[in-house]
């Protein structure tokens, strides 16, 4: 007796487990994708998924809908562990009808929301659907909205990634915007509002989806994505480094590691050319100074005129925001001050250290910044560093000028340390700006005007274009050596570790969006 | 396919309001053009079709006169005369689909 029944449960999972049957695999694995099942076993560690809601069923009776059993409504959901971390997952299935979001379908979804919620646990959702469900109507647009509402609700109190594998068209792209981190792969992820089809009826024009909303676009373009992979594989090891830089949840930090010195390659007196108008890369400077070298970056390819990403200082995990001379100088401008205002509001949000490498010469002039806004954009960084509340710290490395200064994490924004390089430039603007508008009239009666012009620039640079006037005022705390960076670095982020400061009550602010 | 444009040693050099500097530009860097808007053009501001023209060469219009019935997005938008003039062309035929930001008409 007992058998029969345990009989029939493996039957009757054993089902489900196939998923949309062997044909649609096929179709799946002919499209170089990996099924729902088993991208969650491979994220997840070995052994630890564990499954809830298998033998939910659809409730439609509509369109010959009663006939149709879909196997898990299209959606797995469970929880699991990533090296040890709690996790709640959930991964649409487009074996089984096109992994189409019906209402029950996105019950299950939300059902593994509110568990990682009220559990405070990290969630991965995986996308790969064709969309709605047309067949449930206005059902399914209450699915999304669920979602959606989940998602926001959430966002800041436990982190969420969105794993796109898959077509993620039309209203289904909200959720994973909504969400903290984006990944994406290579010819498999397509994400966009209105697809080719729609654009092609409307407007007559013809693109593919990989031109219109394929990896590269939303890693390079759009900047919607964070995390840019050649194959499914690199992407889950790119979801799994992350969740060991993240704390579960926000009342907690992230786990600490075994604290490690940098590699001696990265040397950090000979990265940044005294020169400051020559290029180098920030990100080495960064090596340089955290653990193990291990920097892991974000938005790589999109605004790389500036550089965020995680590592380790002394083995606690702390968030980089740098300006990177060798993109554009390292400018700042409107998609830049998006990037990097986000990043800095989730480190806020996650009890997560910012530490700001400085070496900008300002703002990207041009009509077109103007009238995209990059008043609006701009504004968005400083105010992400004026209400976090996480230890900031400020090194500046080389130039520092006008609103860039400020900008980036000055003392006026309530920095808790702001250091400066013996080479840094710190003033209300380049030198050779500065001369030209102080000693325009000396420049312009002088027989030799451009000689003159050099000279002063020359004098300015002398007496203005160094840490020394501010660090007069204490706007900067010390003057180090780079190769004091990391020492500094360590004893700031550990004398700011029962950091508390308070911001005047209220609802919430009004940031710049 | 490489993933990080990064390796690139050939600078360029870009001039800003603090002087000039050596870096490179990421491939899709292209300041846009910007063009003093021509207030005699009357634009398209959404893609859409041109269903009825009201107007015909050479007619004078009033301020605000009703010149097309423009379909957009499931509505029918009334594109009026942005100032009194002469309808000097037409640019459009009526069934015609139009991007956003087409040339319709030019009144002068």
């Amino acid at each position: 007796m007992e058998n029969k029944k345990h009989e029939e449960l493996l039957k009757k999972s054993q089902e489900v487990q196939l998923g949309g049957g062997e044909k649609a695999i096929a179709k799946q694995k002919a499209m170089g994708k990996l099924t729902a099942r088993e991208r969650i076993l491979r994220i997840l560690d070995e052994g630890s998924f564990h499954e809830y809601d298998m033998f939910v069923e659809h409730d439609v009776r509509d369109f010959g809908m009663q006939e149709k059993k879909l196997a898990g409504d299209g959606v797995i959901i469970g929880t699991g562990t990533v090296y040890g971390s709690p996790i709640a997952i959930f991964a649409q299935d487009f074996t089984v009808a096109g992994g189409s979001l019906g209402s029950m379908h996105a019950r299950k979804i939300t059902k593994i929301m509110d568990y990682a919620l009220r559990m405070r646990m990290p969630l991965i959702g995986i996308n790969d659907s064709g969309g709605a469900r047309i067949q449930e109507g206005v059902n399914s647009l209450a699915g999304y909205g669920e979602i959606f509402f989940r998602n926001t609700i959430s966002s800041g109190v436990i982190p969420q990634l969105s794993v796109i594998l898959g077509p993620c068209a039309g209203g289904a792209v909200y959720s994973p915007a909504l969400t903290d981190f984006v990944f994406v792969v290579e010819n498999i992820s397509k994400m966009f509002i209105t697809g080719p089809e729609v654009i092609k009826t409307v407007l007559g024009e013809e693109i593919s989806m990989e031109e219109l909303g394929g990896a590269r676009v939303h890693s390079e373009l759009t900047g919607n994505a964070h995390f840019y992979a050649l194959s499914e594989e690199e992407c889950f090891e790119q979801i799994k480094t992350l969740i060991t830089f993240i704390p579960w949840h926000n009342g907690q930090k992230a786990l600490a590691f075994e604290p490690k010195e940098p590699k001696s390659e990265y040397k950090i007196d000979t990265i940044v050319p005294e020169d400051a108008t020559q290029p180098y890369d920030v990100r080495n400077v960064i090596r340089a100074v955290v653990d193990d070298s291990d920097f892991f970056e974000i938005q790589e390819l999109w605004a790389a005129n500036i550089v965020i990403g995680f590592a380790r200082l002394n083995g606690e995990t702390v968030g980089f925001v740098a300006n990177q001379p060798l993109i554009m100088a390292g400018v700042l401008d409107c998609d830049s001050s998006d990037k990097a205002a986000r990043f800095i509001r989730y480190c806020d949000a996650f009890n997560i250290p910012i530490i700001t490498f400085e070496d900008l010469p300002g703002y990207l002039p041009g009509i077109d910044q103007e009238h995209a806004g990059v008043i609006r954009h701009g504004a968005k960084l400083l105010y992400a560093y004026s209400e976090a509340t996480v230890p900031k710290i400020t090194v500046i490395l080389r130039k520092a000028y006008g609103g860039g200064y400020i900008a980036m994490n000055s003392r006026h924004l309530r920095a808790d340390f702001v250091f400066a390089w013996p080479q840094a430039e710190i003033a209300v603007m380049g030198p050779e700006g500065a001369a030209n508008i102080i000693f325009k009239k000396e420049i312009a009666e002088s027989e030799n005007p451009e000689e003159m012009r050099q000279q002063k620039v020359a004098e300015y640079r002398e007496k203005f274009a160094n840490p020394y006037v501010a660090a007069s005022k204490g706007y900067i705390d010390s003057v180090i050596t780079p190769q004091e960076t990391r020492k500094f670095l360590l004893h700031a982020i550990q004398v700011s570790e029962n950091k508390l400061e308070q911001m005047p009550l209220r609802k919430h602010g009004i940031p710049p969006f | 396919m490489q993933k990080n444009q990064i390796e690139n040693k050939n600078y360029i050099d870009l001039s800003l309001e603090n002087g000039t500097y050596k870096t490179t530009l990421p491939k899709r860097f292209k300041p846009k053009v910007w063009k003093r808007p021509n207030p005699n053009t009357v634009k398209t501001f959404i893609p859409g079709t041109i269903l009825t023209i009201l107007v015909k060469k050479g007619q004078k219009v009033n301020d605000g006169e009703q010149l097309a019935i423009f379909a957009a997005m499931k509505m029918h938008n009334i594109i009026l005369a942005p100032h009194k003039g002469k309808v000097v062309d037409i640019f459009v035929t009526e069934g015609e689909r139009l991007t956003k930001g087409a040339p319709m008409f030019n009144i002068q």
